[in-house]
């Protein structure tokens, strides 16, 4: 992607996490000391349906948007905001489709806002909304 | 869903010691390595600003759950975040800290049953005092009992 603005309705290039992996749950606990046993391990993790899977944290998902937004803009954008509502936990194991719409733009400051989501068998888990901004693009008047 | 106040809304307007925290290379390559991006020795994902942020807490996360008689069997989830970002973290520098509860309030939900929510603010700032990053998470701890509250 050039400097141009994208379009009002144009799609974010998806971002798809076959399998959430266990052991980056454990090195985030780590870096957080994160005393939280339903994120290292798997016999914390009681409620059915979870079957003993670990439970991915829940910014890690705001840092699965983010790293599509890079990918997308092929790091020509800064990411300048970027919020996250959690609506069901991730287990170790899910696979999630992360995606992107844009739903403003704002040529003068060259930024775009964008809806964001992360969904596992099609259902939301997470949804939101970003904000980029292309240095090279403010001013431009389309 | 419902609110009411919260028995813990006492807490809003307090501050946390929040302190200094350093974005060394191996915190900015381990939260790429989370992520799933391509860890590059020397660059940080902007997203590491949500790591770098409550790694400034300044207390335990054990220590933050007591001010509302939760502990890590508690159940608490983050529910929401936030992140702004003035600019990308630096790898290697040095950032302050501030960490302030803003609200904290209490909720029912037919299927959610009671819980509280508390909003924790914490802003980062460079060496010029610029700031850098702003966090706002929204975590969730549930009450099953209500607490007879």
């Amino acid at each position: 992607m050039d400097a141009d603005l994208p379009d009002v309705g144009a799609r974010v290039t998806p971002l798809v996490i076959e399998a959430v992996d266990p052991a980056r749950m454990l090195v985030l606990a780590a870096l957080l000391d994160d005393p939280v046993p339903i994120h290292y391990d798997p016999e914390a993790v009681g409620t059915p349906g979870e079957g003993g899977r670990t439970v991915n944290q829940g910014p890690l998902a705001l840092g699965y948007l983010g790293r599509m937004l890079r990918a997308w803009t092929e790091g020509a954008a800064d990411l300048r905001r970027i919020r996250c509502r959690l609506h069901a936990n991730v287990l170790a194991g899910d696979r999630l489709e992360c995606g992107g719409e844009v739903v403003e733009t704002d040529p003068r400051a060259g930024a775009c806002r964008i809806a964001v989501w992360v969904r596992r068998d099609g259902v939301d888990v997470v949804t939101g909304s970003a904000e980029l901004r292309w240095p090279d693009a403010a001013g431009r008047t389309g | 869903m419902t609110s009411r106040r919260s028995p813990y809304a006492g807490l809003a307007g307090r501050w946390l010691p929040g302190g200094a925290v350093d974005l060394g290379p191996h915190v900015a390559w381990l939260w790429s390595h989370c992520i799933g991006e391509e860890p590059v020795a020397g660059e940080a994902d902007p997203t590491v600003g949500w790591l770098l942020a409550m790694r400034g807490l300044g207390v335990p996360l054990e220590g933050l759950f007591a001010l509302v008689d939760a502990d890590a069997d508690s159940g608490v989830v983050l529910g929401e975040a936030e992140l702004v970002l003035e600019r990308a973290p630096r790898v290697g520098e040095r950032l302050r800290s501030t960490v302030a509860i803003e609200e904290v309030v209490r909720k029912h939900g037919a299927r959610s049953g009671t819980f509280d929510v508390m909003r924790l603010r914490i802003d980062l700032h460079d060496a010029t005092d610029e700031r850098v990053v702003t966090l706002v998470n929204r975590l969730v701890f549930p009450r099953g009992d209500d607490r007879g509250r």
